[in-house]
């Protein structure tokens, strides 16, 4: 469940960035103001899936915390990305979300 | 106030950061490294067998016990240490051995080998404890002191917190933003990387290491209600300190531990115990107290008292009045030990990412004031100068200093008197050589021949562990023994950090770039006020 949560919170950041006119235009090339938009709120939707595995997997009070640590990590992950390989954010977060759906089906499984 | 508060905020921002920040940078990077504490215990006493025996608690217990009946049968008071969970493997036992030649009250302790059940005889270390003690100890200063100046310190450190966050003025906008290769301004952008992204982390720590020594600190509240002579009662209150009653003086074996256990288990779940302490043994008030496990940030200080002679539960409590589930919930936060694993590199990593925060900002601070006096071609003035020889003596000195406590374990005589205040000294002494050399060499020098010797300090480690022990990488892997390892492993990741740092520092753009001033440099803090394009935008 750790790999899901930080998957998760990964991809959340991924699009938020990508909702801000700056890391847009720097991957894009311009402006898309709707699919900014949409992306800030599959990124809020992501980050806040990222929370509740948390707090599936810890409990509430660890999960809070294993939470605010991944996210931060999450974080930092995409910030180095958008310097250094721009191109492949959008890409790394679809593989982040099919990890993270493929380690919570793992889990339910088992 | 003719800034605003933005301006003033990035005022304070710098003047409640700068005078501690060395200080600040000590805290952290020594008190990051008690999340390993009892990793580099373990690292740090090459004599304990491999890898750690697994020990159930009951039979860590009972070993404990009769040992302790062997060996300290009169001693008014034992402690054990039953093996529980990752970062406590083996059985530490210590007792109370009347008091020093000044009156001060002694203790033994001694850490039993599983399958023996007889003492290991380890090198006299600090080991992890007491480095990770530093950050409160701050070592040679009286307690008393030591307490104050790292209150002071994080109370500065908090208003820097505040004031960073009221004066960063693209807090959202900047959250991703990284340019390398910008000088001053790639400096700003991994100190509001770090301190931003992980400063839920940087908050909770300050403040609720702050509440560690709130009664010290605001201990007028105290003696307000319980008068200057009841601080004593006080604790009792507050924390339920069991009532201890003197020694009957009639002989009354202890009841089998294996029931009081059991009780414990029942109550608590599996492994319950991280202390258990006995009062009185073998006397007729004899007490047993089992101080529980950490399980999550607000389970720690549960505990239960038994009559050691009956084996009856005289009194167990798990839940608290709100104030104290606050307190004990901020201490548990600060001290990580409810963590697992993973959480505990999460702790670990965040702590580095705190002390990097502090680093850059010291960093920020010359980088700013040079680059604003370069163009006139003017040499920095000496109070730069001072600052800049204390960043390169700490942020890179300090974690020489650390490997020299390193080095110093496996390099001083094992019988030698004194040992573990060595160890200490060394790291001390590396310190403070590391904080003469940049008054022997130009900065840059200074900076590259410190980070040289940083990487070779930490990438030679796992070698000299290799030539001095016989539990070395070669060993500690193909045994699965990843405590072990993962110390070395660490090691060497951490000299190619400092490697890639020195050889990143010879590239000759970082030094132009660094030259040359931002736009708005008369802001003390906040540096990028206008949407300023990124490289690719202006080359395209």
């Amino acid at each position: 469940m750790t790999v899901a949560a930080f998957a998760l919170c990964y991809a959340g950041f991924v699009l938020l960035s990508l909702g801000q006119a700056r890391h847009h235009r720097r991957v894009y090339g311009g402006d898309h103001y709707g699919r900014q938009r949409w992306g800030r709120w599959v990124g809020w939707t992501l980050l806040g899936s990222g929370a509740l595995v948390s707090a599936a997997a810890w409990g509430p009070g660890t999960g809070a915390v294993a939470f605010l640590g991944l996210a931060t990590f999450a974080a930092v992950a995409v910030a180095l990305l958008l310097t250094y390989a721009p191109q492949l954010v959008f890409r790394t977060a679809a593989a982040a979300v099919s990890v993270a759906v493929a380690a919570g089906a793992l889990a339910l499984a088992t | 106030m003719r800034g605003g508060l933005r301006q003033s905020m990035a005022w304070l921002h710098t003047w409640a950061g700068l005078p501690v920040g060395w200080v600040l940078f000590f805290v952290f990077l020594t008190g990051t490294l008690g999340y390993f504490d009892s990793e580099i215990d373990q690292w740090m006493r090459p004599e304990a067998p491999l890898p750690p025996p697994a020990l159930s608690q009951a039979d860590g217990l009972a070993l404990a016990l009769a040992r302790l009946e062997q060996v300290a049968p009169r001693a008014p008071q034992w402690t054990v240490f039953p093996p529980s969970g990752h970062d406590v493997p083996h059985v530490t036992i210590s007792w109370s051995a009347g008091a020093d030649g000044s009156g001060r009250p002694l203790r033994r302790s001694e850490t039993l080998d599983a399958t023996t059940g007889a003492p290991f005889r380890a090198r006299a270390t600090g080991g992890g404890q007491t480095l990770y003690q530093l950050h409160y100890t701050l070592h040679y200063l009286p307690s008393a002191a030591a307490r104050w100046l790292v209150g002071i310190c994080s109370m500065l450190m908090l208003v820097a917190l505040m004031s960073g966050v009221i004066t960063h003025k693209r807090i959202f906008a900047d959250f991703f933003t990284f340019r390398p290769r910008q000088g001053q301004r790639s400096w700003l952008d991994i100190h509001n990387l770090v301190g931003v992204t992980a400063l839920p982390f940087h908050l909770v720590i300050t403040y609720s290491g702050l509440v560690f020594f709130v009664f010290t600190y605001m201990s007028p509240v105290v003696d307000a209600t319980y008068g200057r002579d009841g601080r004593g009662r006080f604790f009792d209150e507050a924390f339920r300190n069991p009532e201890i009653p003197p020694p009957a003086g009639a002989p009354a074996p202890l009841a089998p531990l294996a029931s009081l256990y059991d009780e414990a288990v029942r109550h608590w779940g599996e492994a319950p115990v991280r202390v258990a302490s006995f009062y009185n043994p073998g006397d007729r008030n004899a007490r047993v107290v089992f101080t529980r496990t950490h399980i999550d940030p607000v389970s720690n200080g549960g505990r239960m008292v038994f009559a050691g002679a009956t084996g009856e539960l005289l009194d167990r409590f798990d839940r608290r009045t709100g104030p104290m589930v606050v307190n004990h919930a901020l201490l548990g936060l600060h001290e990580g030990l409810f963590a697992g694993p993973v959480l505990r590199w999460l702790y670990f990593l965040t702590g580095l990412l705190g002390t990097a925060m502090i680093g850059t900002g010291l960093v920020l601070w010359t980088a700013k004031r040079k680059a604003r006096l370069a163009p006139a071609g003017g040499s920095p003035p000496a109070a730069v100068r001072v600052i800049e020889h204390l960043n390169v003596g700490t942020i890179v000195g300090l974690p020489i200093g650390i490997a020299a406590y390193f080095w110093a374990n496996r390099l001083l005589p094992v019988g030698m008197a004194e040992r573990a205040a060595w160890e200490v000294h060394a790291l001390f002494l590396a310190w403070l050589a590391m904080l003469v050399l940049p008054w022997l060499r130009p900065s840059e020098r200074a900076w590259h021949d410190s980070l040289r010797l940083a990487a070779c300090a930490y990438a030679a480690l796992p070698v000299l562990n290799a030539l001095t022990t016989d539990q070395h990488l070669g060993v500690t892997i193909p045994a699965g023994a990843w405590t072990l390892a993962g110390f070395d492993l660490v090691s060497l990741a951490t000299g190619l950090g400092f490697g890639v740092a020195a050889v990143g520092l010879r590239r000759p753009e970082v030094a132009v770039a660094a030259a040359q001033p931002l736009p708005d440099s008369d802001a003390e803090m906040p540096a990028v006020s206008a949407p300023t394009p990124l490289p690719e935008d202006a080359a395209g």
